[in-house]
């Protein structure tokens, strides 16, 4: 038996996590007290899998977090403790410093912007004369190029509505993602935000989410 | 008794053969669940496509497996495990 952690909230907001959302297992998840922190935890008899399944558990305990309206702070997959008192000790030693993000982030989510590369082998076969759609010309754009990606401001063109943005490429050339912290109650508006920008016409939006770029400060 | 599982993060058919817009999400997930958020021990103990038992002591980060599978074969992660009894 050990107590599995998925994820931190701020004590005040503890009364929103429902005792109905389950994790690895289909286990109860449920808050533990943690010196201003509340830790999602479920007992598991078994050690978590590096399956799909483990994988999309956590992440959906998560999200039925989100969903019910706390802001959490996203623990990587496969942190098992051998109690709650264990629990207890070691997000004492990191918990100021979760804190302090869970207050600056508090009533906000993560939302997740994916773009697909674009394969080299499509790429060639696209004529050169050949007049491309916005989104499609875009994304020819961003092939390799990190630095272009920067350059292209997604954050300062939704304005307010993005409060900060970080962006990575997937592995294996697959992608890539803008994650955008954005306040809950802002999401309809961010979802127009990109549905707006031609370039954006093929992107697929994940979230809400707990907070998984945006749970450590930025370096 | 042993049971069904799904695929193993990292075996051939878990994601290579999913369809394209289906990977690009997969692909997300696996990497934010796998590879971000808050790092509260050092010590995380998972199972390998539900057989075996290892514990990683990562001290700082447990990556996704492509990212660990590429780090171990360039020797660039020093990653220590054992089989569990």
């Amino acid at each position: 038996m050990a107590s599995y952690l998925y994820g931190l909230v701020l004590d005040h907001n503890a009364h929103l996590v429902p005792a109905h959302i389950t994790g690895l297992g289909s286990t109860v998840l449920r808050v533990v007290e943690c010196k201003g922190l509340g830790a999602l935890v479920s007992t598991l008899e078994r050690a978590p899998a590096r399956n799909l399944d483990d994988v999309r558990a956590h992440d959906h305990a998560l999200q039925s977090v989100v969903h019910h309206g706390a802001t959490a702070a996203a623990v990587r997959f496969g942190q098992t403790f051998a109690s709650d008192d264990d629990v207890r000790t070691h997000v004492a030693e990191r918990g100021e410093r979760i804190a302090r993000v869970l207050q600056d982030c508090d009533g906000c989510v993560e939302m997740r912007l994916l773009l697909a590369h674009v394969p080299n082998e499509h790429q060639a076969k696209l004529a050169p004369d050949r007049e491309l759609g916005p989104g499609r010309a875009y994304l020819e754009g961003l092939r390799g190029s990190t630095e272009r990606l920067k350059s292209l401001g997604l954050h300062e063109a939704f304005g307010s509505v993005v409060r900060a943005e970080r962006l990575e490429e997937l592995p294996k050339n697959r992608g890539v993602v803008f994650s955008h912290l954005i306040r809950r109650t802002d999401e309809v508006e961010y979802r127009e935000a990109v549905s707006s920008f031609p370039a954006l016409a093929e992107a697929r939006i994940v979230g809400p989410l707990a907070l998984y770029s945006f749970a450590e400060p930025a370096e | 008794m042993r049971r069904s599982r799904s695929p193993a993060i990292g075996e051939p058919d878990s994601l290579e053969e999913i369809y394209e817009p289906e990977q690009l999400v997969l692909s997300d997930l696996l990497n934010r669940v796998l590879d971000k958020g808050v790092v509260i021990s050092s010590h995380i103990t998972i199972s390998i496509a539900d057989v075996d038992l290892i514990q990683l002591d990562l001290r700082l980060l447990i990556s996704s497996v492509e990212t660990l599978a590429g780090r171990t074969k360039r020797g660039q992660l020093p990653v220590r495990s054992r089989s569990r009894p």
